[in-house]
Order: C-alpha cells, then sequence, then structure tokens
C-alpha cells in the first residue's frame, strides 16, 4: 500500500483555501491546514476572529463556503452534517450544545443512535465521569457549567470519534473547572490517541495541552507551529491574541 | 345531573377528536416550524376509508388502522414532494402552498366520493346507547372518548419515553447539534410529517361516526384544530390537550346555551382567551414538543 492510499497517513481532516462569508461579510479567507491523526492542535484567535465559523465549515453547518474541507481523506463538499459527522469528527459545540429539555440519559443515548462500533459505552462514560452518572436522570437543563460540559464531550465520546473537535470548551468554567476538563479529561484522551482540534481562548490551558497551535486573524491562519515557539513570541502572541 | 354528565361526554368525545388532529399539526408547526393547512384534508380523508370500510363488511376496527395508512401514506408522499422543500421557507409561502394544496384535494374527493353527506353504518358493537343516569348515551361517543385516550398516551409515550421521541425533542431544540451527532434529520422530519397526516387520518375515522363525511368538513376541522393548537399554547402537547379540552366544552356548551350563534360565541370566547394569554393556556418555556 503506497503512503498515500494508506489510510492512517492521512491527514485526518484538511483544509485548502477555505473562505466563508455572511452575506457580504468575509469571515475567512484561504484557510489551510492539516491535522495528522494523533494530533492536539489548538487554534486561537481574538473573539470574533471566525473561530467558530471554521468550526462550522468543517461540518458544514455554516454559511457558503469556498475551498475544500476533507475529512478522513473523503472530500465533504456539500454533505450534510450528519454524514461528515459519520466519518468519525465528534464535536462539543460553543455554548455546549446540550439538549435541555432531555434528560442527561437522553443526551447521551442520542449519540448512540447511529451504533457506531466503538471503545465507548454509557457504562464506561459514567465511570469515566461519575458526576454524570448521579444526575442521569436529571434534565440535563438543570446541570452546573461543568457537569454540562463533561455532558458535551461524553456525548461526542460516544459517537466514537476519531476526531474530537472542541469550541472554547472552558468559555464559563470556573478556573479549576477549566483546567480539570481540558488537561484532565482531553489530556487523557490525546493521550490514548484521540485526535483532538481545540479552539481556545485560554491561551495557557491550550497550549499546555496542544503541541501544536494555529493563530487566526484578519481573515487568515498567520501562525501554525510549536505551542513552544508561540509561546517564545511576545510580539505575535500580543498582537494577535491581545494578551 | 344526569344532564349535565351527558353534556360533558359529549364535549368531551368532540375534545377527543380535536386532541388527535391538534397532535398532528402541533408537532408539525414546532418540530419543523411547517403550517399544514392541508391537515384537514387528512382528516377527511380518514372519515371517507372509515364510511367505506365499514359498508364493506370487512372487520370493523381495520378501518382506523387503514385511514392511518392511507392518510400518512398521502403524507408521505406529499413530504417528498413539495413539502420538503417549503420547511425554510416563510410561514405565508407555506400557508399558500398548503391552502391551495387543500382546495385541489376537496376537490378531488368530491370527486371521488361525492357531494352528498355520507354517515357510515356504524358496526354493531359500536351502535347503540347506554343508560347514564337514566340517560341514554351513544356507546360510539365513549368508544372515541376512549381512543383519543388511548392514543394521546400512547403518542405521549413515544414523544416522551423512547429514543426516538427524544431525536425528535432534540430536534426541537438544536436541529444542527442532532445532525452533529451522526442523525439524518431529514428523515426525522418526514416520519413526523407521516405520523402527524397519520394522527389526521385516524381521527377523521373516528370523527365519521359523529361528525360524518362531505366536503367542506375538512376546513371546519383545520379551522377548530388551528385554534386548539394556538389556544393551547403553540407546539407544546399539554397546551394541545389543554386547548383540546376548551374548544370542545366551548363549542358543545354554546350550542347547548346560545344555539342561534353557537359559533360566534365559541370564537368570541376563544379570541377572549387569547388576549388575555396571547402565549396560550399553556405557554412554551422555550421550543417543545
Ligand atoms: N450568523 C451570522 N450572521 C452574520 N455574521 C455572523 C454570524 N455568525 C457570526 N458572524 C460574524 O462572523 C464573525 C466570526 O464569528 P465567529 O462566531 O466565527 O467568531 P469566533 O472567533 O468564534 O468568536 P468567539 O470567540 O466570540 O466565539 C464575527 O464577526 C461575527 O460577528
Ligand atoms: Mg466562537
Amino acid at each position: 500500500m503506497s503512503a498515500a492510499r494508506d489510510p492512517a497517513a492521512q491527514p485526518v481532516l484538511s483544509l485548502s483555501g477555505v473562505s466563508a462569508h455572511y452575506g457580504a461579510v468575509e469571515v475567512l479567507r484561504g484557510i489551510s491546514l492539516d491535522v495528522a491523526r494523533h494530533e492536539a492542535v489548538a487554534v486561537l484567535g481574538r473573539n470574533g476572529v471566525g473561530k467558530t465559523t471554521l468550526v462550522h465549515a468543517l461540518f458544514n453547518l455554516g454559511p457558503s463556503l469556498g475551498g475544500r474541507v476533507r475529512v478522513m481523506g473523503q472530500d465533504v463538499a456539500g454533505w450534510p452534517t450528519h454524514r461528515i459527522a459519520r466519518l468519525g469528527v465528534g464535536l462539543v459545540p460553543q455554548g455546549r450544545g446540550i439538549f435541555p429539555n432531555l434528560t442527561v440519559t437522553e443526551n447521551l443515548r442520542l449519540a448512540t443512535v447511529r451504533r457506531r462500533p466503538g471503545a465507548w459505552t454509557l457504562d464506561r462514560i459514567f465511570e469515566t465521569f461519575p458526576r454524570l452518572a448521579e444526575r442521569r436522570a436529571s434534565f440535563s437543563g438543570t446541570l452546573s457549567g461543568g457537569e454540562r460540559q463533561m455532558l458535551a464531550i461524553s456525548r461526542a465520546l460516544l459517537t466514537q470519534p476519531e476526531l474530537l473537535v472542541l469550541d472554547e470548551p472552558s468559555e464559563g468554567l470556573a478556573p479549576l473547572m477549566a483546567e480539570e476538563i481540558i488537561l484532565g479529561t482531553l489530556g487523557k484522551l490525546a493521550a490514548e490517541g484521540l485526535t483532538v482540534l481545540l479552539v481556545e481562548q485560554n491561551l495557557t490551558l491550550a497550549l499546555r495541552l496542544c503541541p501544536r497551535a494555529v493563530v487566526l486573524a484578519e481573515h487568515r491562519i498567520v501562525f501554525d507551529g510549536m505551542s513552544s515557539t508561540l509561546l517564545a513570541d511576545r510580539s505575535l502572541v500580543s498582537d494577535y491574541l491581545g494578551v | 345531573m344526569g344532564y349535565a354528565l351527558v353534556q360533558i361526554l359529549n364535549a368531551l368525545s368532540f375534545s377527543a377528536l380535536l386532541l388527535l388532529t391538534g397532535l398532528g399539526l402541533s408537532v408539525v408547526l414546532s418540530l419543523m416550524n411547517f403550517i399544514n393547512l392541508a391537515h384537514g384534508s387528512f382528516y377527511l380523508l380518514g372519515s371517507y376509508v372509515a364510511v367505506y370500510w365499514f359498508a364493506s363488511g370487512a372487520p370493523w376496527w381495520l378501518a382506523f388502522p387503514m385511514a392511518f395508512a392511507a392518510a400518512a401514506l398521502a403524507g408521505a408522499l406529499l413530504e417528498r414532494f413539495p413539502f420538503r422543500g417549503f420547511y425554510a421557507r416563510t410561514h405565508l409561502m407555506q400557508v399558500l402552498l398548503t391552502y391551495g394544496l387543500s382546495v385541489i384535494f376537496a376537490d378531488l374527493m368530491r370527486w371521488g366520493f361525492g357531494a352528498q353527506i355520507l354517515s357510515p353504518e356504524l358496526p354493531e358493537a359500536l351502535q347503540g346507547v347506554v343508560f347514564l343516569l337514566d340517560i341514554p348515551f351513544p356507546l360510539y361517543r365513549l368508544f372515541i372518548i376512549a381512543a383519543g385516550l388511548v392514543l394521546g398516551v400512547l403518542l405521549w409515550l413515544l414523544l416522551d419515553r423512547t429514543l426516538w421521541g427524544a431525536v425528535v425533542r432534540a430536534s426541537v431544540s438544536d436541529r444542527g447539534m442532532v445532525e452533529a451527532l451522526g442523525i439524518d434529520t431529514r428523515r426525522v422530519f418526514a416520519a413526523v410529517l407521516v405520523l402527524s397526516a397519520g394522527l389526521g387520518g385516524i381521527s377523521g375515522a373516528l370523527g365519521a361516526g359523529m361528525l360524518a363525511a362531505y366536503p367542506g368538513l375538512d376546513e371546519e376541522v383545520l379551522v377548530l384544530a388551528l385554534i386548539t393548537v394556538v389556544a393551547g399554547g403553540l407546539g407544546t402537547f399539554r397546551g394541545t390537550v389543554a386547548g383540546a379540552l376548551v374548544v370542545g366544552f366551548a363549542l358543545t356548551f354554546s350550542k347547548l346555551w346560545f344555539p342561534e350563534f353557537a359559533n360566534a360565541a365559541a370564537f368570541s370566547a376563544m379570541a377572549a382567551l387569547l388576549l388575555l394569554r396571547p402565549n396560550g393556556l399553556v405557554a412554551p418555556r422555550q421550543r417543545q414538543v
């Protein structure tokens, strides 16, 4: 098998020349980004720079797109979102996207409707997050911010993803909880080989988890490299991330 | 006493029909944000199926699944074309489309089933009266109440207690997220529309023994079902139950008390209710089924 055909050697996610706009308002222009299997990549950028738009682009959830998006080696242009998700991409959206009028268990079981084979089961989720097990029968609208985030991540895991995309999971969480979720939970998942694309505003946490970082500014990618390189570049950090 | 009881049961049997018809409208409205003014046609189709089925000599109780199936099939075909293309359009466009279709269906049914009033020959098991506190009451109306209750509970269990129901409820609150879990929500929408049409058909079959079947009944039922859904609070299950009871009782008792202005009295009461509670009796806290 040649390297090009070998699925394990292919990037799980590959954007080339992706642009996106809402009506006449341009948000992304010429974004190119490859994510290899087992990588953990942080996507950073100021408020409103287009990080969520980028996430929506790869799920075809957003506005009109240009360029090419490949997921697991397949060109997904025009695919409905559910077909893209079935390739093995899990989403933890900004604001968590839990279904408040469903119980915790119902939220989780929705992810198992498709019955993709994989290592994650409801039992394993409840072992990993005992807090969710305690609240399994509660309506998820009554959960705390941290519990909601655990639920959103668990639900994504139950779709048995190879690539997990998270959009600002630390938003609105107490610092300890944010650290627990990003370094604890996601750290463990990444160490087990899950590919992670982490959109964050919390620079420190994101860069401690992800060896590689991508910085969005002015509609495009202005940095793509080692997290340590980014941290060392004071001017880049202050110009584009405002910290 | 007995007289009051009989009138209450009359109102309840009417409410049961409104409930089943209204639920079909309401679930499609809350899930898909789709206004289906052809819903009355599903009802009338179900009525005609029942009239002919009861006359055919085949086991009578099969009339109800048959009416459900006939309307559901019509719903499935309409869902593919043209409803599906209108889910994302404005309500005005949906109203124009589905009202136009309902006029076409009314003509088709008049052509197929005739313009006269058809009252079904009720099966023997459901004929006759029972005496309630010495006052005779048609057995068939008790059957309607029981059927409305059973189907209402089944539907509630389906939406509230099954995984499929959870998918529907989740799609109401965040369709994109349901898709991101790998679920094809277009199929969910299609299934809900088919279920809604089937419910319309089965309520028509039940109602035939009480309201008969004739051209124009489709619109009468549609208007009442719309009022039921709006009075109850758009798109909540409990609201539709409340709306069906209010409309059923208001119409039954206004016919009793003001026979000449029954409709005027009942609809003024509805208008007053909506002025007092613009969101209906059971206001949705969020969009839900
Ligand atoms: N539905 C929409 N219609 C029009 N403009 C939009 C829409 N959604 C987002 N935008 C605009 O597109 C730009 C990018 O938005 P996006 O949500 O992708 O940013 P973000 O980087 O995720 O921001 P945040 O850090 O606040 O989540 C913003 O300027 C925003 O105002
Ligand atoms: Mg965002």
